[in-house]
């Protein structure tokens, strides 16, 4: 059905448990031909020949392209951050090809694409692709240093971007002064974004306009069009970008794929449209994946306990290509937030990031952002111990108090107010801390270890800082258009793309409080490319934020074209024209008329579109608690009680919000616990994704949030809001691992475990012993 | 082969080839989409169905061994003349998805769940839901909605 009607799409809950949700997948086109990607078995290597003459002639086989096939026809997949953002003078040429020609440069690059009648012809053929490979040093963990063959020419000590922020001569003057210095070493492993339904695309060519159209599942169509564009060398008009419903994403379907511009040149090629799912294993081998920091860290502290100067010190794991936005996701999006709240003098940040032989990290939930509250966190967590400060009364010490005034974190990120240490009281209070002593020796009495920790988070919404680093200056835009229906509904279409987040919801109130009109008329949708000129799509926890500004830009001009109108029938001058929740008035006379009254009246005539920067983001702030139990005959880990208290502004319906909190935390655990990304050696058996299987945390493993809305309006929007969707996945890791911290601290082994804290982790560490009087030695 | 299968209670007879997936047969032969491919392995629980009234994955499943059985979809959950389902009305109010994705399959296990252990508390329907993965909710609204469904059924049996 959706094969012929295509268009944007509203998100309907109805549709989403009866079956009727139509998903890529679910579409049909006639005459429609598959593509599998023949992908690179090696972590590293050079491509000597590829041999294609089977599986040209096997059964269904419409075409096989090559990389070098490719390579005339396309361009790499172009990283859109300029290297100034990332302190280099001159971008790199390693961006992502669509498909591998000369060399290979991780396990799951592809190296051909074959399309034939059926999905079982294509999988068939593409088994006999032969291609003949010389084996080449391969670097799996992220090291710099001169070497025999580097992953690339251009960068001989595999080092991507070496970047500085933040003031370093004041911070070593700071802790050459600081009473106490406090060190952590921290790993924040990689982890696969893994949402339930996996990428996919359908190219379709019109031979005709010579138009192409991609179907495809990414988070913003316009984002993903011009990414394609550029890469296929095609004017905007000449791509459509559709998305039906969209299954999951957390950041890893942000970007232009390599896949997508395959069907795309398949489809031209084959005159047929052309389909590609990937499997499970294809999301391991090819979805740009997150995190991989190791972090040294730092802090300074005066006599009385209080922040002098922070220093962090990232090595990341960027793997072989940059993705879309890789640089900035390593660097300028977490570092605003990298001094929480709290009154530090002086930071500075120093990022490297380095290739591996690995599918390259990008944006997964937070991007940048728990990275850096995890190692903030932890840290201050660590200086408490260290100092035998109790770590509520640390933060205290350094927090600014509730309902502050707008300032600027020592960052340079103006904070637009937040509650901060009244997060922490509530939430200190909600999870009863003070009863915890009584809980943890009961727990003693079972033979379980039992924990409790606690975190701040700030955030960074409204994705400012990526859109910034795209071009100097940048804003990040959104496009609201809005059509009204001679029956009285109301077409809203806008660039986000929901993914379970139901970015509807305030546009919907929004529309009908403004305008007088019924909920209930209003539709609003969202993914297709050519129903809008531009639009923002959704990453950095934005799209309420951006939404609010191009829905109030939309508004605001069919207001005026209506009070326009009003005018001239009442032969006033506008500006004598009042308009008060839905009706118009002029200034001094009766007369009266509603605007649900006007659209029929007026026909298309005020039917408009408004597009709009987004000025201000917001800061998102809160503090979570959670207790552990821990079973030291196995190591295992039960989260027994998880409370969070979240700023997000004013929370425009709570049920979604608490959905997103309690998302969001889950991740956070998961990666606390659980996840971690395969490494090349293990993605070379085929048994790898069984890690979807045991890393994947299920519905008895994961708490229920109690979580209580503190939200302070923000100032800066029509919605009061601030953001919520990444929250959660930065507060659950330090969250969880100070617990875990607290549990285990009569075990030395502690202060060096990492996450993923897994059982056989957590047991290591209790049978290596405790220590009467815990030595407190610094770390290296 | 031929398969003789009552999908959706409706009597539907079928050559198909002996390696076809069940998933398979039902998506693109059958052309019922609401049943989802979450992980091809499994794992997921994203193509759960119900045969003759018991959860299945359908991707672990040939379409031959259907023959002779009954098989129920997201889709043809609702009895005649009904909207919804009482579990996919429990999971509409309870907000027990977001993105969707593998909302159909858990709703087919929930019902299975609401089945054969009618009174199940919180506890036992998260040990009962650890073959279908959500990767959105934290699935503290799917347990809630399962618990919902689970009593709404039993109400409507006991009336």
């Amino acid at each position: 059905a959706f094969a012929r009607n295509l268009g944007p799409l509203p998100r309907d809950v109805g549709k989403m448990i009866t079956g009727g949700a139509i998903y890529v997948d679910d579409v049909r086109f006639e005459g429609e031909a598959v593509g599998v990607v023949v992908r690179s078995p090696h972590p590293h290597a050079r491509i000597r020949a590829i041999d294609a003459s089977a599986a040209r002639g096997a059964p269904g086989v419409l075409a096989v392209l090559s990389g070098e096939d490719v390579a005339r026809m396309a361009k790499p997949i172009a990283c859109v951050i300029p290297p100034a953002a990332y302190g280099r003078a001159e971008a790199l040429p390693v961006d992502r090809p669509v498909l591998a020609a000369g060399r290979v440069r991780h396990v799951g690059d592809g190296v051909a694409f074959v399309v034939a009648e059926t999905a079982e012809q294509a999988r068939e053929a593409a088994e006999l692709v032969k291609v003949d490979y010389e084996l080449l040093p391969e670097y799996v963990e992220p090291r710099a240093g001169a070497l025999g063959m580097p992953i690339w020419d251009a960068a001989p000590d595999n080092v991507a971007f070496d970047w500085q922020f933040g003031n370093p001569a004041l911070c070593r003057d700071l802790f050459n002064r600081a009473a106490h210095t406090v060190r952590i070493h921290l790993s924040i492993p990689r982890l696969i974004p893994n949402p339930i339904e996996p990428r996919a695309a359908i190219g379709l060519h019109d031979p005709q306009s010579g138009k192409l159209t991609l179907v495809s599942n990414p988070q913003g169509v316009h984002f993903v069009r011009g990414g394609l564009t550029r890469a296929l060398g095609l004017p905007d008009g000449e791509l459509r970008v559709v998305s039906p419903y969209l299954g999951g994403a957390f950041g890893s379907k942000i970007y232009a794929y390599p896949e997508h511009a395959l069907v795309l040149l398949a489809a031209r090629m084959v005159g047929r449209p052309v389909r590609w799912t990937a499997t499970r294993r294809e999301a391991f081998l090819s979805d740009t994946q997150g995190r991989g920091h190791t972090t040294e860290a730092a802090m300074a502290l005066d006599e009385d306990g209080r922040f002098l100067a922070l220093s962090v010190h990232p090595t990341v794991d960027i793997g072989a290509y940059f993705s879309q936005l890789t640089p900035i996701t390593a660097t300028g999006v977490g570092a605003p937030i990298q001094g929480g709240a709290y009154s530090f003098q002086a930071i500075e940040i120093h990022v490297r990031g380095i290739f591996t032989n690995k599918v390259p990290v990008d944006a997964y939930r937070g991007a940048g952002r728990p990275e850096a509250n995890y190692v903030l966190e932890r840290l201050v967590d660590r200086a408490a111990a260290e100092l035998r400060i109790d770590p509520a009364e640390l933060r205290a010490r350094n927090l600014p108090d509730s309902q502050t005034a707008p300032f600027t974190a020592v960052t340079g990120l103006p904070i637009g107010g937040g509650r901060f240490l009244d997060n922490q009281r509530l939430c200190l209070e909600r999870a009863d801390r003070a009863g915890f002593a009584q809980r943890r020796a009961e727990a003693a009495s079972r033979g379980r270890l039992r924990g409790f920790g606690f975190a701040h988070y700030l955030e960074a919404n409204g994705g400012l800082q990526v859109a910034a680093a795209i071009a100097p200056g940048g804003l990040p835009h959104e496009c609201a258009a809005l059509k009204f229906g001679a029956d009285g509904t109301v077409a809203v279409t806008i660039g986000t793309q929901s993914s379970g987040q139901d970015h509807a919801r305030p546009v919907t109130l929004y529309v009908a409080e403004t305008l007088g009109l019924a909920a209930d008329e209003i539709t609003v949708r969202e993914g297709d490319s050519d129903a809008l000129p531009i639009g923002g799509g959704t990453g950095g926890s934005k799209s309420t934020l951006t939404s609010s500004v191009a829905i109030k830009q939309a508004v605001d001009i069919v207001i005026a074209k209506a009070r326009a109108l009003m005018a001239q029938t009442w032969n006033v001058q506008p500006e004598t024209v009042q308009f008060d929740r839905g009706v118009f008035s002029a200034a001094g006379s009766l007369r009266t008329v509603r605007f649900a009254d006007l659209v029929s009246r007026y026909p298309g005539q005020l039917d408009n579109e408004g597009e709009a920067a987004l000025h201000y983001g917001s800061s998102a702030n809160g503090c979570h608690a959670c207790e552990v139990e821990i079973d030291p005959e196995t190591g295992a880990v039960e989260i027994v009680r998880y409370t969070g208290v979240d700023d997000f502004g004013r929370v425009i319906d709570a049920a979604n919000v608490q959905g997103q909190v309690q998302g969001g935390v889950a991740m956070g655990i998961g990666q606390a616990l659980a996840e971690l990304a395969p490494t090349p050696e293990a993605l070379q058996h085929p048994l790898a994704t069984s890690n979807f299987n045991h890393a994947l945390l299920r519905a008895p493993e994961i708490p229920a949030v109690d979580w209580v809305d503190n939200g302070l309006p923000s100032a800066t929007n029509i919605f009061g809001a601030k953001a919520c969707g990444e929250s959660g996945a930065s507060a659950a890791p330090p969250t969880v691992m100070n617990a875990i911290a607290d549990a285990l601290s009569a075990f030395p082994g502690a202060r060096e475990l990492q996450m993923p804290a897994r059982p056989e982790d957590i047991w290591k560490v209790i049978s290596s012993g405790g220590a009467e009087s815990s030595a407190r030695t610094t770390s290296a | 082969m031929k398969i003789s299968v009552t999908l959706n209670g409706v009597a539907v007879q079928e050559d198909v080839e002996p390696h076809l997936l069940a998933v398979a047969w039902i998506r693109e032969r059958r052309r019922l989409t609401g049943t989802h491919i979450g992980c091809d392995t499994t794992q997921c629980g994203a193509c759960t169905i119900l045969l003759d009234g018991v959860s299945v994955k359908s991707c672990t499943l040939l379409a031959v061994s259907l023959d002779g059985h009954a098989v129920t979809t997201i889709e043809g959950l609702a009895a005649n003349g009904q909207d919804l389902h009482p579990m996919q009305a429990a999971f509409k109010e309870n907000h027990g998805l977001q993105c969707g994705f593998c909302t159909p399959g858990m709703i087919m296990r929930a019902v299975d769940i609401a089945i054969h252990r009618p009174e199940a508390d919180e506890a036992e329907i998260r040990r009962e839901l650890e073959g279908n993965i959500c990767r959105c909710t934290g699935y503290r609204n799917i347990v809630a909605a399962v618990f919902a469904g689970a009593q709404a059924m039993r109400a409507a049996r006991d009336k």
